[in-house]
């Protein structure tokens, strides 16, 4: 849909990107500006709220969706390079507001146009070729938020086979949670650190260069397991392998 | 009441990852069982969307609940049946203890149950005299070895075939092997003895048909017919969610229940069981008694945000893919129910304070709800406890939560609505951070509260510079 | 044809053989053979129990069997039954090594029978005994579930207990899987199952 095409697109940056993985904002913007689409971003932006919403401070995760409505609610539409927070504003701000009919029909105007990154580019703007080359193996590790509540499953993987030069190789239980989990992974640190070897293994085993995947919270988890075992292995957010 | 040990969930965690023998079974489970469901699903000719029709189902029978078992009484009853109304499981037992005591029984066998694990009823049995045997395979092996089930549906997972081995030479009597069909006839030479002596039947139920009046029990192995059919007297144990309304239910919930349970198309037995043997039938037990059991779930079912964990079969499907189940085993759950369906049902029967680490130790991955044959929103109610826990609930005898970890999160959500504030905390901590980055740039030790990240992993330290600041200087170019 | 063959098929990986025989006598000659092949499980004698039912009677095992000296059983019940099960049936039941029933319906689409209890379809006959063989007639054979239960309402008689005290759905011979995820048969119900078909 060509008017669709002339929307802007307002950066939703999740805040563990903003602060510790700014690269892969910037991979986004790059690959907005390639295909020509207008970008704004409010910086007065911070966190959806998911961590106090996952640890049950309901309250506190209120404050930060009126916030985040706030900022968000006339933008035309949403992208974020995050499954999990899209999931945040599209599944749990309506539920986390529906006391306050008010906010929660703002809350339903802001989940309607906020998209995780690659849903965004495949479903709705339908492109799956960004012309991106990458030279090497590449591993695709399925994010929990994005693949079961967006049903992102095909939509990364589409645009990872048509980056030239990048070979996909599966791993075997792709689909298995990395053992994240918010502040699962500093609360329960033996059984977090459990789940991350099994991933990280099957990572390896694929012979892969780097793992793939749309949520830096998950690749941030396998990294800091893979550089304490000091393997080659590198996390490459998608954004960053599209802008390639 | 069976034991809780719910508190001990982190440090019988750690032993259980420790376990190498256990990973190997949890793994094997995991693998053949969990992906063998998701075939299954993805194989029937509706799709995985036929769980959304047992969803409504169950959901319809949870919903009017009053009717329906009031209906499935007065079946049974008509059928010939005696049908008993528990409010606890102390009641449950002194129950079964006074028919026991009525007919004269001496030897009991049981049927795979997990209802009666909750309630405790072969220590209350074994207590007043009377000989309890578990018939189900892996339920007998736990009990000679005197432990409690890992697995709703394969409750010896943990156990290999060299440990039951020694096991039966030990307590059969019988020459060590560890060839698993030489085992299973060692067991079943034992227990074909038992059946057929015993005085009392006692199973529990998969579900119930209010329109008829039966119970419907669910086995591969034979052994809850065995133990229905020859013993003078049978008790049927049933959560009081287990009706639904019709018979023709049961038919989406048992192609379901076979394939969440076990990747089958069908169960090897299901017994729709109506009451005693008919006047002028061949065989079947003189008597026949229904016991059903609240022992909480009445404060489930008027809780709304609860209400759906009612839906649940216990096929155990979600222990299946848990990626958490799939690292601890059942008994790090410190109560019979374990898994996913354990981590929301245990705090709801045993606390929510008190079951805490059950529902907060789970990442929230959502496999569980895409296993479930009546797709139950787990997470949901993981969610849903994890804010009664933090913000107190008198209903539950719940106290508000950590006062500490409240100011903490109240100070973060007044500083995210602040971006200049938020800068300067950001700042601040990326300063610090600069002293803890190592040589390779990473992080290899956070101090307390992050600690437990470090203990196996490293972490990238906070950029030099947002991708707001990034943002503008582009702006300005 | 094509619910035999599906059932057939359905069957296989279940180690459910079906097999279809062409009238009464030819599958009075196979179960026979069977019954002659098999050998106990508990003990040295053989001897076989069997529901007094047409299907069954027609196939006059008695018969068939005597020359063998293989007893066969056909107990009835009696309405003074005090226990559970009589005294002289229990020990015809536990002492038969192959228990013969027929059976009210069998699902293609799964492979299942169901029976259901009477007057002299005895419960332990399809249990006990260390084989099962089910004799059923052709148009027996039902799509699924879905026809079982439409069926069943629709059926002539039924009252309010016309399932029976036990209906009961057998698919396959018994299993277990409690050791290792290793399936083995046989785990407390008939190690085997036999399921004859009679084609008219």
């Amino acid at each position: 849909m060509p008017g669709q095409q002339t929307q802007t697109v307002s950066l939703f940056i999740q805040c563990l990107v903003d602060v510790m993985y700014p690269e892969v904002g910037v991979a986004m913007l790059k690959i907005f500006r390639k295909l020509g689409i207008p970008v704004d971003c409010p910086t007065n932006q911070t966190c959806c709220g998911q961590p106090a919403y996952n640890s049950g401070y309901r309250q506190q995760a209120r404050t930060a969706a009126r916030k985040f409505i706030e900022i968000f609610e006339h933008k035309e539409v949403i992208v974020c390079p995050s499954g999990s927070c899209v999931t945040t504003v599209r599944h749990h701000y309506p539920d986390l507001l529906s006391d306050e009919p008010d906010w929660h029909r703002r809350a339903e105007t802001v989940s309607g146009k906020t998209f995780e990154l690659t849903q965004y580019l495949v479903d709705v703007l339908g492109i799956d070729d960004l012309g991106a080359r990458y030279s090497g193996k590449l591993t695709y590790h399925d994010s929990c938020h994005a693949l079961r509540a967006l049903g992102l499953q095909e939509q990364p993987r589409r645009l990872i086979s048509n980056v030239t030069g990048a070979e996909l190789v599966e791993m075997n239980d792709s689909d298995r949670c990395c053992g994240f989990g918010g502040s699962f992974a500093i609360k329960y640190p033996d059984i977090s650190t459990a789940m991350a070897k099994d991933k990280v293994d099957n990572i390896i085993a694929t012979g892969a260069n780097a793992v793939v995947g749309v949520d830096i919270s998950c690749l941030m988890n396998i990294q800091g397991l893979l550089n304490r075992k000091k393997s080659p292995v590198k996390i490459l957010h998608i954004a960053e392998l599209l802008a390639g | 009441m069976a034991e809780i040990r719910t508190e001990h969930y982190k440090s019988e965690a750690r032993k259980a990852i420790k376990d190498r023998t256990l990973q190997g079974a949890l793994a094997d489970v995991q693998d053949r069982l969990g992906k063998g469901t998701a075939k299954a699903y993805r194989e029937l000719p509706e799709g995985p969307g036929l769980r959304l029709k047992a969803h409504e189902i169950r959901m319809q029978a949870v919903e009017n609940l009053d009717i329906l078992l009031e209906t499935l009484a007065e079946n049974v009853r008509e059928n010939g049946g005696k049908v008993i109304f528990a409010e606890d499981a102390a009641a449950a037992v002194t129950e079964c203890l006074e028919i026991a005591r009525r007919h004269e029984v001496r030897t009991v066998v049981k049927g795979k149950s997990m209802v009666t694990e909750e309630i405790g009823l072969n220590e209350a049995l074994t207590a007043a005299g009377m000989e309890v045997t578990e018939t189900d395979l892996g339920e007998y092996i736990i009990q000679l070895a005197g432990e409690s089930p890992s697995h709703i549906i394969a409750p010896a997972i943990h156990k290999t075939r060299q440990q039951v081995g020694r096991l039966f030479a030990e307590k059969l009597g019988i020459p060590y092997t560890e060839d698993p069909p030489t085992l299973t006839q060692a067991a079943r030479k034992a227990l074909r003895e038992k059946f057929l002596a015993a005085d009392m039947g006692i199973s529990g139920c998969n579900l119930a048909c209010a329109e008829t009046g039966h119970i419907t029990t669910v086995s591969n192995e034979g052994n809850i017919r065995m133990a229905t059919t020859l013993p003078r007297v049978h008790v049927a144990f049933m959560g009081m969610e287990r009706v639904v309304a019709r018979l023709e239910d049961h038919d989406i919930l048992f192609r379901l229940l076979a394939r969440g349970a076990a990747a089958q198309h069908m169960a090897g037995y299901i017994s729709y069981i109506g009451g005693p043997r008919q006047p002028g039938h061949a065989d079947g037990p003189d008597a026949f008694y229904l016991i059903i059991i609240d022992n909480g779930r009445s404060r489930i079912l008027a809780d709304e945000d609860f209400r759906e964990m009612l839906c649940c079969i216990r096929c155990a499907a979600c222990l299946n893919v848990c990626p958490v189940y799939g690292k601890i085993g059942g008994h790090s759950y410190g109560y019979p129910y374990s898994g996913p369906v354990g981590a929301v049902v245990t705090p709801l029967l045993v606390g929510i304070d008190r079951a805490k680490h059950l529902f907060m130790g789970e990442t929230l991955c959502g496999a569980c709800k895409d296993a479930c044959p009546v797709d139950i929103d787990i997470p949901r109610m993981l969610l849903a406890l994890r804010a009664r826990l933090v913000e107190g609930d008198r209903r539950w005898n719940t106290p508000p939560g950590n006062l500490v970890e409240k100011s903490a999160y109240t100070a973060w959500s007044l500083a995210i609505r602040n971006r200049s504030l938020y800068d300067g905390l950001r700042w601040l901590s990326a300063q610090a951070q600069q002293l803890m980055t190592a040589r390779d740039g990473m992080i290899h030790r956070l101090p307390f509260p992050f600690s437990g990240w470090t203990r196996s992993r490293d972490m990238k330290p906070l950029a030099r510079k947002t991708f707001m600041q990034h943002w503008k200087e582009m702006q300005k170019e | 044809m094509l619910l035999l063959e599906k059932l057939i098929q359905q069957a296989a990986p279940l180690n459910l053989p079906v097999i279809p025989v062409s009238g009464a006598a030819a599958a009075a000659a196979a179960v026979s053979r069977l019954v002659r092949e098999k050998n106990p499980e508990w003990g040295d004698t053989k001897s076989v129990v069997a529901w007094q039912h047409p299907l069954i009677e027609e196939l006059n095992l008695p018969d068939e069997l005597a020359e063998h000296h293989i007893p066969v059983h056909m107990p009835e019940a009696t309405p003074q039954t005090a226990v559970s099960i009589s005294g002289q049936m229990r020990t015809q039941v536990v002492e038969s090594f192959i228990g013969i029933t027929a059976a009210d319906y069998c699902l293609a689409e799964t492979a299942t029978l169901v029976i259901r209890s009477g007057p002299d379809q005895a419960r332990a006959i399809s249990l006990v005994p260390s084989i099962h063989v089910a004799v059923i007639a052709l148009d027996q054979i039902i799509a699924d579930l879905t026809e079982l239960y439409a069926l069943l309402k629709q059926e002539p008689n039924s009252g309010p207990n016309h399932l029976t005290n036990c209906m009961t759905f057998i698919t396959g011979p018994s299993k277990t899987a409690d050791i290792e995820l290793n399936m083995v048969h046989g785990a407390h119900g008939p190690r085997e199952l036999h399921l004859f078909v009679l084609i008219p």
